[in-house]
């Protein structure tokens, strides 16, 4: 354009009050297309002034930015941007977040562990897992009705347990009574899983007999709900043991895995299974308690024992699934595969699959990468520490609802890790323990965490004393000790996380 | 209002429609067929197909675009595209942007310590079987609230390093020097907000990088904040809901990430579908030790990375709790249908001599690896005979007769009667019901039975061994 041309435009506020704040932004828009007709074949906008007057605004974007808007809309010249700033957004732009709930017809069995007094046992409490109603930690679209359970793994002959764990079971190791009361009194197992290794007949090879007395022995020794364990890959020998195990425990309501069940190899429908399959399940029908379908990474398999173990009399709430409990680095993805298919299932209604999963990332001290000196992998016993904890993630994450490990300190975090996403009150000493710091400086005036723990429990005194624990530490101790109902989500827990972190 | 509606992926025949049809080869494949069927399921991706056309290659870029963005982070070989899911769950498809595990550093630290810190960071390490890992990304936090020492921590920094950075400050100032400074190596922008966003899109449209979005437990806010970039023409976004680790609130943490995750690939908002991540390192503002802090927080790490989330931000560098991290990361990022072949051949453990036993497996990669490292442990000198079964275990290939014939291939084709001096095979029990069919196969050689377990390995072969040796007329 040769000459400037300056152009004058005035805008008024229409009579009488605007019904809304949009209209007048309409009328505005109208207002501006018809200038930039007005414009059409025009190419530069230098010297443009615009005047308005009596324009009032509310809940639109500012005229400047309206107009430039359409100015630019309007020439699509290039050399329109040089004269009109590109629009800076002042406001976002309006959404809202629907959660994406669905609804899920099946649900999860809820199985219970262990039976009191009343119930014809002699456990102090019983424990209760399962009832899922919707995917692991969709607690947004349904209820996950039961905290997982983690129960300590307790070897009945010393399995070679390396150096990290001896520190912990070096001075039970051989006893197994002494080392089930350890894991309770001392570290506060709620549940105790009684491997019976020694009946291994490539091993020891002790009796069923024998096993069964260490098992009434375990049972008189703890009070806490009970699993009876036999892995050996011998079918056989495993439900012996078993058997005579369910007997000396009938009643206790304990949980009978077999880790040797053996199935055809080719599963046809209506075919007869192994013999001691069906004696398990007797067992476990008579003595009343509850089986387990190990089946690794075999989903077919897995529902072929559990319609089995229901036609032959043990109640779906007595079943608990075992996927297959592979540690990290060994196919832990096939696992989790598997226990997302089991929840697919399950929760469409496949009542073949409603059992509650367990999963014992115990498993995981069977790999060297978790006990062996090896320079380049890092510390060994933190990461011995690290690969039962993430293997027990991986399975948590996946929706397992009961734990069973064994070393004390990766126990210890995933319960830390439970007590953060379920918000229990805390009671125990060794419960408010696991959210100190652990390190027993004494800066508080006691000589261990564990005293101070104690003093703040009996309200002795106030976890403020900690000198360690930050703010953010100190609030998640108290609400612990007190847990708002509902749990409460403070944005600002985080909102300055870059400049807080220690 | 959200966009909705997932939009239903191309059928192998469409996508072959698209491709040249000459069955080249080139992409390893013999036919375009299969290789439709395998950028389908996502075992390989388009461009990997050396014969398209423009028009082709934008039609299939468009037909498998994933529901998630794919968002580059860096640049170069140490670049990481992360996001591009479409699954909840693994089984469903898998999982494709695998775990972007970033360490920090912050702008406080002098600058020997911050050398110092680096030096930690770019010493962990992990091996899986041949392949390498390591930190992949870099956090830096500006704490000082300085622009300028911010941006002298990031040009530290930038030196040092060649992985993925991402600039941490919710002050626009201090981002934009940083930024300014590392502009060509796409960091990642951290954090746009409801207070910052302005500046922080005016940055991002600037300098082109990506940009995470922060709005702690407000997902109303996080999708009009990416609304809004997207519509300022900024969409490579991750989203960060927060990370809440106090008791009570973990559990929110995890139901905001998988909520923006099913709003994405189940229900089509388009709004909010970009990579998610989340930050473990919070969870250290709770704690009041440090070795307690680093287990708490790669444990949440691995919560996170079994659920998929696409980058993780943590402070406390060490192999130790990398190790089983990166393990973990690379079994649930890995393809439910990727291949699991190691190489057929003879492998030495323990240095053997001719006398030492040969144990035989298959080249199914779990097989292999739980066999080795079992043999690793136990330290008994012997050969193992990796078997060519197309990748199958053991027991799969038992039930297809031709476990037989396989073994004798492998047998005469690695020259195993070269290598030792006896005529002894340890096969699993899973194949004794061949042991007929394995004679008949290998008249010169003797089939022994050897354990169930693997772990059952190392005492077999202690105990057994000379005995097997002496049955065969040979003294040790």
């Amino acid at each position: 354009m040769s000459g400037e041309k300056k152009l004058k435009i005035k805008l008024k506020k229409k009579e009488g009050a605007p019904s809304a704040a949009t209209t007048e932004g309409n009328e505005l828009f109208k207002l501006l297309s018809k200038i930039a007709k007005l414009l059409d074949g025009v190419d530069s906008l230098r010297g443009v002034e615009i005047e308005a007057e009596e324009i009032v605004l509310e809940g639109v974007m500012l005229p400047t930015d309206l107009l430039a808007g359409a100015l630019r809309q309007a020439t699509a010249a290039p050399a329109a941007a040089e004269a009109v700033a590109p629009p800076k957004p002042t406001e976002l732009e309006s959404f809202k977040f629907e959660k994406p709930v669905r609804s899920y017809v099946g649900k999860f069995e809820e199985v219970k562990i262990g039976a009191t007094a009343e119930e014809g046992g002699s456990r102090a409490f019983t424990l209760t897992i399962g009832g899922s109603e919707t995917p692991a930690m969709h607690a947004f679209e349904g209820r996950l009705p039961h905290r997982p359970v983690v129960a300590y793994l307790v070897f009945d002959e010393d399995p070679g347990l390396p150096e990290t764990l001896l520190e912990y079971y070096g001075d039970v190791k051989d006893d197994p009574v002494a080392w089930a009361k350890k894991c309770v009194e001392e570290f506060g197992a709620k549940m105790i899983f009684l491997d019976l290794r020694s009946t291994d007949p490539h091993g020891t090879n002790r009796s069923a007999e024998d096993a069964a007395k260490t098992v009434k022995a375990v049972l008189e020794a703890v009070s806490v709900p009970l699993a009876i364990c036999v892995r050996s890959g011998d079918m056989k020998k495993d439900v012996e043991v078993l058997k005579r195990a369910a007997e000396v425990a009938a009643g206790e309501n304990v949980i009978l895995y077999c880790g040797s069940l053996t199935l055809p190899a080719i599963l046809a429908a209506g075919e007869a299974l192994a013999d001691e399959i069906y004696e398990y399940f007797k067992a476990a029908k008579e003595h009343g308690h509850v089986v387990v379908a190990y089946q690794p990474l075999n989903l077919p398999g897995i529902a072929v024992l559990n319609k089995a173990a229901m036609e032959h009399g043990v109640p779906k709430s007595k079943i608990l699934i075992d996927p297959g409990s592979v540690a990290v680095g060994y196919a832990v993805e096939m696992a989790i595969s598997a226990m997302d298919a089991i929840y697919n299932k399950a929760l469409v209604g496949d009542e073949s699959y409603q059992m509650p999963l367990m999963y014992i990332p115990a498993n995981a001290w069977m790999y060297r990468e978790s006990y062996d000196d090896v320079e380049e992998w890092g510390d060994t016993e933190q990461r011995g520490h690290a690969w039962e904890i993430g293997t027990a993630m991986a399975a948590l994450m996946s929706g397992a609802h009961l734990l069973v490990m064994l070393d004390p300190y990766a126990i210890d975090a995933v319960e830390n890790f439970l007590d953060r996403l379920y918000l229990p009150k805390i009671e125990s000493v060794e419960g408010l323990l696991r959210h100190l710091p652990g390190s027993n400086c004494k800066a508080c005036g006691f000589e261990t965490c564990k005293e101070l723990a104690d003093a703040v429990l009996k309200g002795e005194t106030d976890v403020d004393k900690c000198q360690r624990l930050g703010d953010a530490g100190k609030r998640a101790v108290k609400k612990l000790l007190s847990p708002p109902s509902p749990p409460v989500v403070e944005s600002e827990e985080i909102a300055s996380w870059i400049k807080e972190l220690p | 209002m959200a966009e909705k509606g997932k939009e239903v992926r191309a059928s192998p025949m469409e996508l072959m429609k698209q491709l040249p049809g000459e069955d080249c080869g080139d992409c390893g494949f013999d036919t375009c067929f299969e290789f439709a069927l395998a950028i389908f399921d996502r075992r390989k991706r388009y461009d990997e197909c050396t014969k398209l056309n423009d028009a082709q290659r934008k039609a299939l870029a468009k037909m498998l675009a994933p529901p998630m963005r794919e968002v580059v982070l860096g640049v170069g070989e140490r670049a990481r595209r992360i996001g591009g899911e479409e699954v909840m769950t693994r089984e469903e498809l898998g999982f494709f942007g695998k775990t972007v595990i970033a360490y920090d550093v912050w702008d406080t630290m002098s600058e020997e310590r911050l050398r110092d810190r680096l030096k930690e960071i770019y010493e962990i390490k992990a091996v899986k079987v041949k392949e390498a890992f390591s930190a992949d990304a870099i956090a830096v936090r500006n704490v000082s609230g300085d622009p300028k020492k911010f941006k002298e921590a990031v040009k530290i920094v930038s030196e040092q390093t060649d992985v993925p950075l991402i600039l941490c400050s919710f002050d626009p100032k201090a981002l934009r020097v940083a930024v300014e400074l590392v502009k060509d190596k796409r960091p990642l922008l951290y954090a746009a907000t409801k207070d910052n966003w302005a500046d922080v899109l005016e940055l991002a449209k600037k300098y082109a990088v990506p940009v995470a979005i922060f709005s702690p437990n407000d997902l109303d806010t996080l999708g009009a904040i990416a609304k809004t970039f997207a519509k300022n023409g900024v969409e490579d976004l991750v989203l960060d809901p927060g990370t809440f680790t106090e008791p009570g609130s973990l559990l929110q943490t995890f139901c905001n990430l998988i909520m923006l995750r099913r709003a994405c690939v189940e229900d089509g908002v388009k709004e909010v579908s970009y990579p998610t991540m989340a930050v473990p390192a919070t969870i250290t503002m709770t704690v009041g030790d440090r070795k307690k802090a680093a287990q708490l927080e790669t444990m949440l790490a691995n919560a996170l990375i079994t659920k998929g989330i696409n980058l993780v931000i943590l402070h406390y560098p060490n192999t130790w709790g990398f190790f089983p991290m990166v393990m973990l990361r690379e079994s649930v990022f890995k393809h439910p249908k990727a291949e699991e072949k190691v190489d057929p051949g003879i492998y030495e453990f323990n240095e053997p001599d001719e006398l030492s036993p040969v144990l035989v497996t298959t080249n199914y990669t779990m097989t292999y690896g739980v066999v080795s490292s079992e043999l690793e442990r136990v330290k008994v000198p012997c050969w193992l005979l990796v078997v060519d079964t197309g990748g199958l275990s053991l027991d799969t290939v038992a039930g297809t007769g031709e476990w037989a014939d396989l073994l004798e291939e492998a047998v005469d084709e690695f020259n195993l009667d070269e290598k030792v001096k006896h005529r002894i095979l340890i096969v699993g029990q899973v194949v004794a019901e061949y042991k007929e069919d394995m004679e008949e196969a290998l008249p010169d050689w003797k089939i022994v039975i050897g354990p169930k377990d693997s772990t059952e390995i190392g005492p077999f072969l202690k105990e057994k061994w000379k005995e097997f040796l002496k049955e065969s007329g040979i003294e040790a």
